[in-house]
């Protein structure tokens, strides 16, 4: 067994860390888009207020 | 009770008062019942149809039977046991009830203690129809008095927090479904320590084999109840 | 809506700098593993991920004991950041454990008690957020959440200790190898040091991601009321 030499495991490795690394990138990605749509909000609420007020 | 609204209560008193409140909520939930039975017997049917549909489901022979009747069981209380949680909460809701109860001059814990002890009857009453109706169609031996212990510790931690859940659950938009997302995770380790545990009493297995079980199945009801008790105000405040 | 605070700018640049430092240190500085080869690097970030995802539920827990106590609406989002964070490192957590298993044990799932426990776990941060969702009145919705991550966080050790004693009494060979060998390996100092950082970096990255989403959820429940304030005037 020693002289195998450790398990051909890198395509594992990658796909362990894709998943990983994508989780935290939808969770980033899914605040970043919510940030925008809520500024995007604001900014019509801004406009709306002001035309209220005319 | 007897002081009027202007002396203070004396411990005494306020216990008897804290005490018959609890009866009087358990009183209320039990006497409806008996006269409509409707809670009971969609719990019952629901429950034998269970069991029905296990039969098919997995196959049953002999010696199956004897693993496998301890976790049928739990199931069974655990679904049935869901139904009835969602209907006892969502009856105080429907009829008004819970803001007669609230107004109360009574510690809001009384209403916790009162409505589980309430749902807690209603499992028991189930589940002492459905043992002996799975050991006769199973012709499987179920009279054992280890028995009773653990079906009742397993069904008062059940009932201690599924009261609680079943309290929010019933006041949201999706209450039908969202009582079970709630408990079902949260329950686990009464469910796993009771069909464990009833497993060792009904296959005799050594003392050793069940302890570990019982002690987590009190520890569970201790923990939950207090906790629960504690939280319970914060669930039903208007 | 206020601009970033300075402490906070500082703060999600350096963790996304230390990430990245970790993510090199995983793949270059820690040696390849004798027996399992590349996949253990998995391990690093697995753990650390499902450290996050504990730590998440704990603070889910305690910020709803200090809202339901105090009655601020800031712990209430606390408890909402958490939860929604937590639930991804944990997903994270769940399958790289799944991918790990794989070509160490030859099976997709263990039952192993740490495993099962971390998806418990997931189950309760998605039933929280459904019972949020299924909730009309703000007020409602925070408190029962706070009541829910309470509830749902003292019962997550009892299921552990439950999985435990199933496991030591009933030992269920599944796949190839004990599973109650959990993939053991000595660590090497330099494998510690890694470990150790990941862990460090990851709590950093959680911190940070938290006080983004805090504020995100001032941000949300401003817009929301001015909505409210237009609709009905």
């Amino acid at each position: 067994m020693a002289l195998e030499g450790p398990a051909q495991t890198f395509n594992y490795m990658l796909l362990g860390y894709g998943v990983i690394l994508g989780c935290i990138a939808v969770l980033v990605i899914s605040m970043l888009t919510r940030y925008r749509a809520l500024h995007r909000d604001q900014r019509m609420l801004d406009e709306l207020e002001t035309q209220a007020k005319r | 009770m007897t002081s009027g609204g202007v002396l203070p209560l004396t411990t005494g008193e306020r216990a008897r008062g804290y005490l018959r409140a609890v009866g009087a909520v358990v009183w209320k939930d039990l006497a409806a019942e008996l006269r409509s039975r409707e809670l009971l017997s969609a719990m019952l049917v629901f429950a034998l149809l269970v069991i029905l549909i296990f039969n098919f489901a997995l196959e049953l022979d002999l010696a199956t039977r004897q693993t496998v009747t301890s976790g049928v069981l739990w199931v069974t209380f655990a679904f049935a046991g869901t139904l009835g949680l969602n209907r006892s909460m969502a009856v105080e809701r429907d009829r008004g009830c819970l803001d007669g109860l609230l107004l109360a001059p009574v510690d809001r814990s009384a209403l916790y203690f009162g409505k589980s002890i309430g749902n807690l009857a209603f499992m028991l009453i189930v589940e002492a129809i459905v043992l002996p109706a799975y050991s006769i169609l199973y012709n499987v031996n179920l009279f054992r008095p280890g028995l009773v212990v653990v079906v009742m510790l397993g069904s008062i931690g059940y009932a201690a927090v599924g009261t609680l859940l079943a309290s929010m659950a019933v006041q949201a938009r999706t209450r039908d479904v969202l009582l079970p997302i709630l408990l079902f995770p949260v329950v686990l380790p009464v469910l796993i320590s009771a069909v464990k545990a009833t497993n060792a009493v009904l296959l005799g297995l050594e003392a050793a084999e069940l302890w570990p079980w019982l002690n987590l199945l009190i520890a569970y009801d201790v923990i939950f109840t207090a906790v629960a008790f504690m939280l319970f105000d914060f669930v039903v405040e208007e | 809506m206020q601009p970033i605070p300075r402490a906070l700018k500082v703060l999600t640049w350096v963790s996304a700098g230390l990430f990245a430092a970790a993510l090199l240190m995983t793949l270059f500085y820690a040696p390849r593993e004798a027996v399992m080869g590349d996949v253990q690097r998995v391990f690093y970030f697995h753990v650390a991920s499902g450290w996050v995802g504990g730590l998440a539920f704990l603070v889910a827990a305690g910020a709803g004991v200090i809202y339901l106590l105090r009655g601020s609406r800031r712990w209430d989002a606390v408890g909402l950041a958490s939860v929604e964070i937590g639930l991804a490192f944990t997903l994270a957590n769940l399958i790289s454990g799944s991918v790990w298993a794989r070509p160490i044990w030859n099976t997709w799932w263990t039952w192993d008690p740490r495993l099962v426990t971390a998806s418990v776990m997931e189950l309760v941060y998605i039933a929280y957020l459904l019972l949020r969702q299924g909730l009309e009145d703000p007020d409602r919705r925070a408190r029962f959440g706070a009541v829910y991550a309470i509830v749902g966080f003292l019962s997550v050790p009892l299921t552990f200790l439950s999985i435990r004693i199933f496991r030591t009494i009933h030992p269920v060979v599944v796949g190839n190898n004990d599973p109650t060998a959990q993939g053991a390996f000595d660590m090497t100092p330099p494998m510690l040091q890694t470990f150790l950082f990941s862990l460090f970096v990851f709590t950093v990255v959680y911190i940070a991601l938290l006080w983004h989403r805090v504020r995100m959820q001032a941000l949300a429940e401003a817009v929301e009321q001015r909505k409210m304030k237009l609709l009905s005037a």
